[in-house]
């Protein structure tokens, strides 16, 4: 009995042992170091502000300037980057935008109110890293509005002296409805011309059938009363020799 | 005897409630509760994507779908896409594309309640806008939310009609291939609504023009004695043919 006893309790030691190294497994939480911390609603806001954005002109004055208030970030890979990239910009690739150092890089520009300006290929590349950061609630970012591309083209201090481009990318382009609308009043004129040509054209040839018809008709009329008066002709003649 | 059953017995429902301990702890933590410090009990938060995941599905262009490729699908009328017009509801009642879903992004984030399709990986959302870029910016926050198999139109309505309702004719030096893709815009184009210009016939308007030209085309014979009974039956022949084509016209004009 006291043999069982001992062993029953080594079993239960060893079953609270397996226990709380389950546990102590299970919550291990290697992924989610940083959570959001902001709702859906107020990004869809964030993201509609229009302090939110910045025109690559306003870019490139600050970099002439060397503004000490705006650090430039590149999120490309490094590759591009050594390629070209805005002066004294940092790179850090968008894949490795959620490291604790990047992060920490982030609240230290916070705390030295400096803005940090994200730019990639395109806007639409540099959009995804945007929108995480400020879901986590990192306020001090902006986005630009065109990508590197931009300046690819065109010399730096070119591009400051330009007058304000309007960026909006969500105006049409073209009123839609109206081109189809144009469209379609085009074609009609063109069409209904060519067919009032053909339509022409088949007339005029039935035309040509009956005028046809009607000289044959009367061509045969001549010929069946013509030979009466050949003969009698022929026949004056006869008379004097 | 009894004692060592209690004992067993014991032993037992210990096991089982550390099991269900462990797998309670084990639901709340794979979670991925996006909200911090908000504790769950396996609810619809569940589905919302942590900030980790987010990057990594968003870090590929795979989310891009070209214009093109998506006028097939409408043409083929695909029942597994679905397209939703974020803009406003004025843009939207002017012109959208066929088959479209308005939902204005300022109600983007109440998505989640309203249809099944969009948990569903089975039907493909495709989201556009004018531009390329709210389209992504949507993406991202239906993303979140959990929605999946979500596509963005690459270029939106303004790429839509510059390169497909209007493309620009080929140069004769361009490829076979360029010429392939002008024929494909402008009969997808023909689909959507813009006329087929004079220089490029679809399939049945062509047989008919053919067969006017045959007509317009033949010889007249002479009318000799012997001929004429044939010449007669062929000027009926080919009346009675002009007169079929007129009805066509007149029926095509609807």
């Amino acid at each position: 009995m006291g043999t069982s006893n001992k062993s029953f309790a080594i079993v239960i030691a060893l079953l609270l042992l397996l226990f709380v190294a389950a546990i102590f497994y299970v919550t291990k939480d290697t992924r989610n170091i940083v959570p959001f911390t902001s709702e859906p609603d107020k990004v869809l806001k964030d993201v509609l502000d229009e302090y939110n954005k910045i025109s690559p002109i306003k870019v490139a004055k600050q970099a002439m300037k060397n503004d000490p208030s705006v650090v430039f970030i590149d999120i490309r890979n490094q590759y591009k980057y050594l390629k070209g990239h805005l002066p004294n910009a940092k790179n850090i690739y968008k894949a490795d935008i959620l490291n604790k150092e990047n992060i920490n890089y982030f609240h230290s520009l916070e705390e030295l109110g400096k803005q940090a300006i994200l730019y990639g290929d395109d806007v639409v590349e540099a959009n995804a890293p945007f929108m995480i950061l400020k879901q986590i609630g990192i306020e001090n970012i902006v986005l630009m509005e065109s990508g590197y591309s931009f300046f690819e083209n065109n010399n730096l201090k070119a591009v400051s002296e330009m007058g304000e481009l309007e960026m909006g990318s969500e105006t049409a382009a073209l009123d839609f409805a109206e081109l189809i609308k144009n469209e379609k009043i085009k074609y009609d004129k063109i069409s209904k011309e060519e067919e009032k040509v053909k339509i022409n054209a088949i007339k005029s040839k039935k035309n040509n059938l009956k005028i046809n018809k009607k000289k044959e008709v009367i061509f045969k009329r001549k010929q069946a009363q013509s030979p009466i008066k050949e003969i009698e002709k022929e026949e004056d003649d006869d008379e004097g020799c | 005897m009894v004692i060592m059953q209690k004992r067993y017995m014991f032993l037992t429902f210990l096991i089982l409630a550390m099991i269900f301990v462990i797998a309670f702890v084990a639901e709340r933590n794979n979670c991925d509760s996006s909200i911090s410090g908000q504790f769950h009990f396996k609810s619809k938060k569940c589905k919302e994507l942590s900030p980790a995941k987010l990057l990594v599905t968003s870090l590929s262009t795979d989310r891009f779908i070209g214009v093109d490729e998506l006028a097939s699908k409408i043409i083929a009328e695909d029942p597994t896409y679905i397209l939703i017009d974020i803009r406003d509801k004025y843009q939207f009642e002017k012109y959208s594309l066929p088959g479209a879903i308005n939902v204005p992004f300022n109600k983007i984030p109440e998505v989640n309640d309203k249809e099944p399709f969009y948990k569903s990986s089975a039907y493909v959302k495709v989201i556009y806008s004018n531009n390329t870029l709210l389209a992504d910016q949507a993406w991202i926050i239906l993303r979140r939310m959990g929605c999946k198999n979500i596509k963005v139109l690459d270029g939106g309505l303004n790429s839509f009609f510059l390169t497909l309702m209007t493309p620009t004719k080929p140069k004769q030096t361009d490829s076979g291939d360029a010429f392939d893709l002008y024929r494909f815009r402008k009969s997808a184009g023909g689909y959507f609504g813009m006329p087929n210009p004079q220089e490029f016939f679809p399939a049945q308007q062509l047989a008919i023009y053919k067969a006017k030209r045959k007509i317009d085309i033949a010889p007249r014979t002479k009318m000799t004695d012997g001929n004429r009974a044939k010449v007669k039956k062929k000027v009926k022949l080919v009346k009675k043919k002009e007169n079929k084509i007129e009805e066509e016209e007149e029926d095509e004009g609807c």
